[in-house]
């Protein structure tokens, strides 16, 4: 079975009825997907992406019957999970730090990644998410312009200015690692 | 999700965005939470963790309400005719009451009981709570529950315990006689 069948295959059964079982095996077969993704464009605040993902699966749940399966289930996760996130920004609540720098490596990190995880985390809010959308997660600037509420030209520029400032925050992050040896 | 537009990153770029694991362990507690904000939006139908914690009770209050007493009297004060067998009520592995709604559930356990007490077999019922202390050991697991009842032979009170939901569910019975 394909991961499109099995992902149908779990929509559909969660539909029919909205058990909590059906919901489990759902939310089980992407959460670890989805929490990758949250905690990349909060900047890696902890608490606001579990904040987003509870968000982004409401909402799921609440639109789930109008999905038409014209992209991926997660393509279509990822993008309500981007406007739940978007709105939590206006609100402007938030006042968590991010992720030090200094915690824990996950161990399903592997070697080298955990600077980009890092150098992603410094960037500008709209910088992270356009870079994130278009490089991690395979989006077009169509769509990013669409889920961020920007021109496609203006997805372009923040695509472009965002590998900059990576640039600038991995050659920084080498200097900080050299100076604490 | 494949790119019809040309890259705009660099070999370099693109290497190390794609080194990047697609999937991090979401936080435990967060499956928890995000169940239960989609049940009081109604979005999830709550599944009954264990069986007893509502339908058992609200079987014994079914009874009660038809005149049985609950604990180890009987309708009328006299002991139901016959040798008395303990159905054991395990939870197990194997109970799963799928979609059913917990309504539905709590009308077949209620009937189920209510019909043994109208038949006169019915001698106690009890939940169990969930504390549990094993001495000794190894045990078969958590009962969750148990009913005394009046049966012919072994095979009468096993063919109760079969026409029983636990049992149509997968839960497993453990049907014992008391020695007399």
């Amino acid at each position: 079975m394909s991961a499109a069948d099995a992902d149908r295959a779990l929509v559909t059964r969660y539909l029919d009825g909205r058990g909590e079982r059906a919901f489990r095996a759902l939310y089980d077969a992407h959460a670890d997907w989805l929490w990758a993704f949250a905690l990349r464009l909060t900047g890696r605040r902890e608490a606001e992406a579990e904040e987003v993902c509870q968000d982004a699966w409401m909402a799921a749940a609440r639109h789930l019957d109008g999905f038409r399966w014209e992209s991926a289930f997660r393509t279509w996760l990822g993008g309500i999970t981007v406007n739940c996130w978007r709105r939590r920004l206006r609100k402007g609540s938030r006042d968590e730090a991010p992720l030090s720098g200094h915690e824990r490596a996950p161990p399903a990190h592997p070697a080298g990644t955990v600077d980009l995880e890092r150098a992603l985390a410094t960037l500008e809010e709209t910088q992270r998410a356009v870079l994130l959308l278009y490089g991690v997660y395979g989006y077009r600037h169509a769509e990013i312009a669409e889920h961020l509420g920007i021109a496609v030209g203006t997805s372009r520029s923040h695509l472009s200015r965002a590998r900059e400032a990576l640039r600038r925050a991995l050659a920084n992050g080498r200097l900080g690692e050299e100076i604490h040896r | 999700m494949t790119h019809r537009e040309p890259d705009e990153l660099t070999r370099g770029e693109r290497d190390r965005l794609d080194a990047l694991p697609r999937e991090l362990p979401a936080p435990s507690a967060l499956r928890g939470r995000v169940v239960r904000s989609l049940a009081a939006a109604g979005l999830v139908r709550r599944a009954p963790p264990r069986w007893t914690s509502w339908a058992w009770a609200a079987a014994l209050v079914l009874m009660t309400l038809s005149g049985f007493a609950m604990g180890r009297m009987t309708a009328g004060g006299a002991a139901p005719a016959g040798p008395h067998y303990l159905l054991l009520l395990y939870d197990g592995p194997g109970f799963d009451p799928g979609a059913r709604s917990e309504a539905d559930l709590v009308a077949e356990y209620s009937a189920w009981a209510g019909r043994l007490a109208v038949e006169e077999r019915l001698v106690a019922a009890e939940k169990l709570g969930d504390a549990e202390r094993v001495v000794g050991g190894p045990a078969a697991g958590p009962v969750s529950g148990f009913f005394l009842v009046a049966a012919r032979d072994l095979a009468e009170a096993e063919a109760l315990a079969r026409g029983s939901p636990h049992a149509a569910y997968g839960g497993t019975i453990v049907v014992r006689p008391v020695d007399e």
